[in-house]
């Protein structure tokens, strides 16, 4: 599906066609659109609700050329239209990871836009005794190695395999096609989160605004974010739920779907419906 | 032929199997500083010597946190090479813009060196390789933009009566009015370095700016580059011209292809040695261009397992003087470069030996040299009859 606001196509993967609730899923730092497990997960659930991940502009198929998001405020804009523009009488946003950061930041600019907020291993925040491990460093950019886990994790996943389906279709069987597709979405990444490292300052001054009920999902074993961080998010946003996944790594969302669902589900009955 | 002389001044004491990074985080206490001062000097006594040897230029370049280069300042160094000789070029290759808060500074100091050295800057710039820009904190994204746009800006800077607005994308200047201008006008000659990317290549193409091939790529990755170049080159203007192209090798000459080998392999090595990340940088290329240098691993120097492949990739030139002169002349064949960079130091290469070969090059190789190329390579695109080229390094019709 796609969406035209102002000039801008955003491409949306959508599944579902309830109007009762629409979940707009943030990818993570890889990518993955296509063919989620959460995604069907979710509808089981809820099977009168829609959810739609968003290409970021310049990945994966989407259509928008990259250099339509080149700041954090031309994202936290761009995605603040497209929820104006979602049916469904409640909006859930789901963040993974870059996602997560970027979920955080349009609850925080857009509250009334944001009926219910859900945060997996969120980038966003900075804790001085616990450094981000960057994404751009050592040979971060392309590889799906073990950068992303601290322990020997039972549920780690083939993150090759969940990303390719996301790949654009006439790459997906091109030597390089996985590598571009991550270098795509690690582009963006490092056009916000460079320097600083992938986290805005003022974002944490900002959370104390966001008024929606939050679930935050942390991967306990993540080589990225350490546990503190999700903890970080929770104190600072007001009645936020923390949920320690403590077998998973930076995408709980993706590792354990099944076992997240229910939780995230469970989230939209928490919502008021609007007047 | 125009023959430079080119040092990277690495740091000589890296421990062979020093753990991690080879660059940005590889620590600083690894630097010995009451010997840095020392080696600097050193490094810039082996250029000076170029002079009195004969060679048309001496070049310095910029890298940071890192063993591989220690010269973080081009400029400084340039003032420094124009301060203590007289003759030769001062190839500056050089700044890398995107990493200078404002592109006005470069221009300044470029130009105050062209004034005091009577002239004889060359201006070379780079984008700078990716451990810069962990080390700048500088959005890799914007590497190339911010590049094309503050070399933009400072040839403006240089050529355009001032004062004037500035207002781009990336520098947004209210009064660009430099008084430190430079002596050669409208301005010294541009050299822009490449690694292969299609990009820096069309650049220079379209602007006239002399491509400075990077090195220590296989020798069939450096030739499809240099081949890219012609090519484009070619179809633009009609007609070759070899002194826009530029080639940089690694040079050592000794008495014998034994003896040189035994004196120099090992010190290559711990070149090579110094070589390591990190080099993840998303969007610092185009995708183009990554993929080009992909699918070239792992051909570089640094990968050379032993000898044969050093001397099978043309990765350094070493041996007698007669085997020196039929490599290097092979290779400035196959490249079409009417500049030749000589790299006489490499990693820890001791001083003395430095000189010797240095000396060598001088009185046996280089002569040699220019007998056989007495207007640079011809290029296999370009007629036979075509006349001599026109732009020589360092003169003002160069761009």
């Amino acid at each position: 599906m796609q969406t035209d606001l102002n000039g801008t196509s955003y491409r949306l993967e959508t599944a579902g066609s309830g109007e009762s609730v629409h979940f707009l899923y943030l990818p993570s730092i890889v990518g993955e659109t296509r063919d989620l497990e959460i995604v069907g997960e979710l509808l089981k659930l809820v099977p009168d609700g829609t959810i739609s991940a968003l290409e970021y502009p310049g990945c994966g198929s989407s259509i928008a050329s990259s250099d339509e998001w080149k700041t954090v405020h031309d994202i936290i804009y761009g995605i603040g239209r497209l929820l104006n523009g979602m049916t469904g009488k409640r909006i859930v946003l789901i963040g993974s990871s870059l996602g997560g950061w970027l979920a955080a930041e349009v609850a925080a600019w857009y509250p009334d836009k944001v009926d219910a907020l859900v945060l997996s291993n969120a980038f966003g925040l900075r804790l001085p005794k616990f450094p981000v491990r960057s994404p751009f460093f050592e040979k971060g950019s392309a590889d799906l190695d073990g950068s992303f886990y601290t322990c020997a994790n039972p549920n780690r996943v083939d993150l090759a395999k969940i990303v390719t389906p996301s790949i654009r279709e006439e790459e997906r069987n091109d030597a390089y096609g996985l590598f571009l597709h991550l270098l795509r979405v690690q582009t963006l990444a490092a056009r916000i989160g460079f320097n600083p490292l992938m986290h805005d300052p003022r974002l944490e001054m900002r959370l104390g605004g966001i008024r929606c009920p939050t679930l935050i999902i942390w991967g306990q074993c993540d080589g990225v974010l350490a546990p503190r961080y999700g903890q970080a998010f929770a104190d600072r946003i007001p009645g936020a739920q923390l949920v320690a996944d403590v077998t998973s790594g930076h995408f709980p969302l993706l590792e354990e779907p099944a076992k997240h669902a229910p939780a995230i589900a469970a989230l939209t009955s928490t919502i008021e419906d609007p007047l | 032929m125009q023959v430079f002389a080119f040092h990277l001044m690495p740091w000589p004491d890296v421990p062979a199997n020093f753990p991690g990074q080879r660059a940005v985080t590889i620590p600083n206490t690894l630097v010995d500083r009451d010997l840095l001062g020392t080696l600097i000097n050193q490094y810039l006594d082996q250029l000076v010597a170029c002079e009195e040897a004969g060679l048309d230029g001496v070049a310095v370049n910029e890298h940071h946190q890192m063993p591989w280069g220690l010269m973080g300042s081009p400029n400084l160094a340039a003032g420094m090479l124009a301060m203590r000789t007289s003759r030769v070029k001062i190839l500056v290759l050089g700044p890398a813009l995107p990493l200078y808060g404002s592109p006005l500074r470069v221009a300044e100091e470029i130009a105050l060196v062209d004034q005091v050295s009577g002239g004889r800057v060359i201006f070379g710039c780079v984008i700078g390789g990716p451990p810069e820009y962990h080390v700048a904190g500088i959005d890799p994204s914007e590497a190339r933009g911010r590049f094309n746009e503050a070399l933009d800006l400072i040839i403006e800077a240089w050529t355009r009566p001032g004062p004037f607005e500035h207002y781009g994308e990336y520098y947004k200047l209210q009064h660009v009015n430099p008084w430190l201008l430079p002596l050669q006008q409208p301005h010294p000659p541009v050299w822009v370095p490449g690694a292969g990317s299609p990009e820096t290549i069309d650049l220079c193409v379209r602007k006239g700016y002399t491509y400075s091939a990077l090195p220590f790529f296989a020798k069939e990755f450096s030739d499809q580059s240099f081949a890219m170049f012609r090519r484009k080159f070619m179809q633009a203007n009609g007609i070759a011209d070899p002194y826009k192209v530029s080639m940089l090798v690694p040079i050592y000459v000794g008495a014998t292809d034994e003896a040189a080998r035994q004196e120099y392999e090992e010190h290559f090595f711990y070149f090579a040695g110094l070589h390591g990340g990190p080099f993840s940088v998303p969007g610092y290329s185009s995708e183009k261009g990554v993929v080009r240098q992909m699918s070239a691993r792992p051909a570089f120097a640094w990968t050379a397992r032993n000898w044969a492949e050093v001397e099978e990739n043309s990765y350094a030139i070493v041996g007698s003087p007669q085997s020196v002169i039929e490599k290097l002349s092979r290779r400035i064949e196959d490249t079409g470069a009417g500049n030749l960079m000589c790299m006489f130091h490499i990693g820890n290469l001791p001083h003395d030996k430095v000189m010797a070969s240095t000396g060598l090059f001088a009185s046996e190789v280089l002569p040699e040299i220019r007998a056989r190329f007495p207007h640079g390579p011809d290029w296999p695109e370009s007629p036979p009859s075509q006349a001599e080229p026109t732009s020589i390094a360092g003169g003002h019709n160069a761009n």
